[in-house]
């Protein structure tokens, strides 16, 4: 018994002092390392594929971490002013030709000055290497000349300095090796330099850019983790190991508001969360899309199930820019009985008694609704749809995936209903985003939907340079999208970031991609 | 085991892989989803149909099913799984970068299952019919009834968010990161071990040779660990090849708990992204781990009892 008894009390032992000589959770979340070096550790559902901007969304990354900037900046007033040229950009009388004033003294994290000329590579380089430039604008030359930048176009580009201020456009130094760029991430002019991306857990690190044009920077380092669990992203933050995080689920805000330890900075901001309805399939008939819209009590999802958190969204532009959201018609707005009605008259009907309805052909329906976690409401206001669907003998299946796929299935088309949600005031205009997603030909635009009518506006808007003109253009163009019941506009989110007290110039904005900049700090309380 | 035996085992990992290769094209063929599209569109656009239809031709995705399997198999033979949708890098690569941390947590969460299931098991036969026994068998049920994702939550919520010892979040394979996930690991386990242990050493407790060693006057404990120790073992190391092997591939619900950045993890993200590549890379890799692992297992049989060997060779 001697031998067992001391065998047990060893296995105890190694076990106890191993669990805990690891305890102590330091690391993660300190505001100090061991060296005495200055850490932020930053929690966020979203992330980047890639970290070379000019891929698909991911040049949204290199300005959220602090990475990278653009020529022009939106302000959040959602003004657009000068961020790496001065403010006295100007445009000949047609808008066909812009000049730029690259500022003096800005140099890439490497060392390197930034000119006119490497501008001009970098904006050449989201042609040449990414595919979503041309839906922006197409320059016809770029020319540089010491640090004057000159633009000129094809056809009028009244707002070039709003576009350019999308971080598609971030300027990166175009000399270096860029052929690990995805992985390895760009030299930018921002006060960070990338450490270390990994695709896989797509966490990010990234340390103080010593030669940063702008003044010192109060951070060494800021630790970029991602994950799409909600709970974790909470429990991270209340253990410490997050000190701030990006979109706090409106389940979990409330607990954080009512606590004296942490901040909280929030903003309307300029996203809609839409449901967008593939017409290449069941949703090509307008009739069933009618009887979705009015089928879907969006003031009680946001009151109840979004805890308020959320704005009901009525057009495609959100409350909180002045487009239209007070004054235009919903012809779809929430009336369940007329959705069954709809369905009826256009001879749905449930023919073989499984409770829901099928085709007028006899076809079934099942609606497969694409979305992702990374934003919380996503999952509440697609199961909230299946379950009001189903009172009206409309099946939807949800289906999950991340967000990267999310995004590939909505370009490739390949889902009836997909969720998906937007920042269309990202420029300070909606004029980009609104191609890219509903006009024929938007990279974006899967769905089959081609109005004439709405591809009309959208031209005319194009080459329009008076904002009130610009912005009655616009209106017009999202009444059509109403008539046609195009998508559904679930809600407008109010961003938040929610962070430890001490943590000090970390942002939420309408841009929605300024996170960080060269005075973000944290401090010991 | 005979050099023929093996031999035989070898011709059965083979026919096994081959037909789990089989069955894992054919997922892929069968999916939903264009894989040409899928792929430009994790490159960050699609391009038009002309180029999507050349592509697919220069692909061989035009190609009968039979003549696309064996080219695939081909690649297999030379190393090539083909690349990731989703991550566009070589299957094979992310696949042995994801290896090593869930084969640490499945070594460590084995490790401290055997310092709490073997002596515990002992234990409780020794202690056969007294209230230790009947409070540990209580606890294995208990062990072996609580679903492994409630335990993560659990002991995130009590070990990292109330008394912050650990963290919380297990996002590389830093040792303190990985205590958490190896505890849920361990403890189901444990149960089913303890158990085991204590069903072997209560069948080699009633074996005429210990009566003989008691009647000889030898010490309880000598008896207990010179040999019915070593003669428990022989079950236990099967077990624990099984185990080993199922750790591997079931390491997912806990890792997606954890958030480590494990197989399962890659995985359940494959599942997601629809990367059909990535998955049936995980699923042919998962399966030669297995397969291993269990002729392995069946080759230490004779290093650890050498009866075995004579008895197959009688």
């Amino acid at each position: 018994m001697k031998h067992f008894k001391i065998c047990a009390l060893i296995c105890s032992l190694v076990f106890i002092v191993t669990a805990f000589a690891a305890c102590g959770n330091s690391g993660d979340g300190d505001s100090s390392a061991a060296d005495g070096s200055k850490v932020l550790v930053i929690g966020s559902g979203q992330s980047a594929g890639t970290m070379d901007p000019v891929q698909a969304y991911d040049g949204w990354y290199a300005i959220r971490y602090g990475i990278g900037q653009t020529l022009t900046k939106m302000n959040d007033d959602m003004s657009i002013s000068g961020w790496l040229v001065e403010d006295d950009y100007s445009a000949n009388e047609d808008n066909t030709v812009w000049t730029f004033t690259v500022k003096d003294g800005v140099t890439f994290s490497n060392g390197t000055p930034l000119t006119a000329e490497l501008v001009k590579a970098s904006l050449e380089n989201v042609y040449t290497n990414g595919e979503r430039g041309p839906e922006y604008f197409t320059p016809a030359s770029i020319e540089a000349e010491g640090q004057t930048l000159t633009v000129t176009l094809d056809e009028p580009e009244p707002i070039l300095p709003n576009k350019l201020a999308d971080p598609l456009f971030t300027i990166i130094d175009t000399t270096v090796d860029n052929s690990d760029i995805a992985e390895s991430g760009p030299i930018g002019t921002g006060p960070f330099v990338m450490e270390s991306f990994d695709s896989t857990t797509k966490e990010c690190v990234v340390v103080k850019n010593e030669n940063y044009w702008g003044g010192d920077v109060a951070l060494d380092k800021i630790d970029f983790i991602y994950t799409e669990d909600q709970s974790n992203i909470t429990m991270a933050l209340q253990s410490g190991e997050f000190n701030a995080v990006y979109n706090m689920s409106m389940t979990d805000i409330g607990t954080f508001e009512e606590d004296d330890n942490y901040t909280i900075v929030s903003n309307a901001s300029g996203r809609t969360t839409i449901g967008f309805m593939n017409f290449n399939g069941a949703l090509g008939d307008i009739a069933l899309r009618q009887a979705i819209l009015r089928n879907l009590n969006k003031e009680e999802y946001c009151e109840s199930l979004l805890n308020g958190q959320y704005i009901p969204g009525v057009t495609l532009l959100t409350s909180a820019a002045d487009y239209g959201y007070d004054e235009l018609t919903d012809p779809n707005s929430y009336d369940p009985e007329a959705a069954a009605k709809l369905l009826d008259d256009a001879g749905y009907k449930d023919t073989d008694g499984d409770g829901y309805r099928e085709t007028p052909e006899g076809d079934q329906i099942d609606l497969r609704f694409v979305y992702y976690t990374g934003r919380p409401e996503q999952q509440i206001v697609v199961e909230a749809t299946q379950t009001d669907m189903k009172k009206i003998g409309i099946k939807v299946t949800p289906e999950v995936h991340d967000t990267q796929t999310v995004m590939d299935m909505q370009q490739t088309g390949d889902y009836d209903l997909l969720c998906m949600s937007i920042n269309m005031m990202n420029c300070g205009d909606p004029e980009n985003q609104i191609n890219t997603y509903f006009c024929e030909g938007g990279s974006y635009n899967a769905t089959g939907y081609d109005s004439a009518e709405f591809n009309r506006l959208m031209k005319e808007v194009h080459v329009t340079a008076d904002p009130e003109q610009r912005k009655d253009l616009v209106k017009q163009a999202e009444q059509v999208l109403l008539e046609d019941a195009v998508a559904i506009y679930y809600c407008y989110p109010i961003m938040n970031f929610v962070m430890q007290n001490g943590v000090e110039n970390v942002y939420s904005n309408p841009a929605d991609f300024y996170w960080v900049d060269e005075n973000t700090d944290i401090n010991e309380l | 085991m005979t050099r023929k035996d093996i031999l035989r085992r070898l011709l059965q990992i083979v026919i096994v892989l081959f037909g789990v290769s089989f069955f894992t094209f054919c997922l892929t063929y069968l999916a939903p989803g264009d894989p040409v599209r899928a792929m430009y569109a994790a490159e960050g656009g699609i391009p038009n149909d002309e180029v999507i239809e050349a592509t697919r031709e220069a692909m061989g995705l035009n190609r009968p099913f039979l003549a696309q399997y064996f080219s695939w198999l081909n690649n297999l033979f030379h190393g090539d799984f083909g690349t990731s949708y989703s991550l566009s890098k070589p299957v094979l690569t992310v696949l042995l970068s994801r290896l090593w941390p869930t084969m640490k947590l499945a070594l460590f969460s084995m490790a401290l299952m055997l310092a709490f299931s073997v002596p515990l098991g002992m234990l409780t036969a020794v202690k056969e019919g007294k209230a230790i026994d009947y409070i540990i068998r209580g606890l294995t049920f208990l062990g072996i009834s609580l679903p492994s994702f409630w335990v993560g939550l659990m002991l995130i919520y009590i070990v990292a968010l109330k008394l912050g010892l650990l963290p919380v979040m297990s996002t590389d394979i830093g040792f303190q990161k990985m205590i958490l996930p190896a505890v849920t690991l361990a403890i189901s386990m444990t149960a089913v071990y303890t158990r085991q242990v204590r069903t072997a050493v209560l069948e080699e407790l009633s074996q005429d040779y210990v009566v003989g060693a008691r009647a000889r006057g030898l010490k309880e404990s000598l008896i207990l660990w010179k040999h019915v120790f070593p003669n428990s073992l022989l079950p236990l190391i099967t077990l624990l090849g099984l185990s080993f092997g199922s750790l591997l591939a079931g390491t997912t619900v806990v890792e997606v708990v954890f958030s480590y950045p494990g197989l399962g993890n890659l995985a359940v993200q494959a599942v997601t992204a629809l990367d059909y590549p990535l998955i049936q890379g995980y699923v042919l890799l998962i399966a030669v781990i297995y397969m291993t692992v269990n002729l392995l297992v069946d080759l230490s049989y004779e290093l650890i009892d050498p009866r075995t060997k004579r008895r197959g060779e009688s």
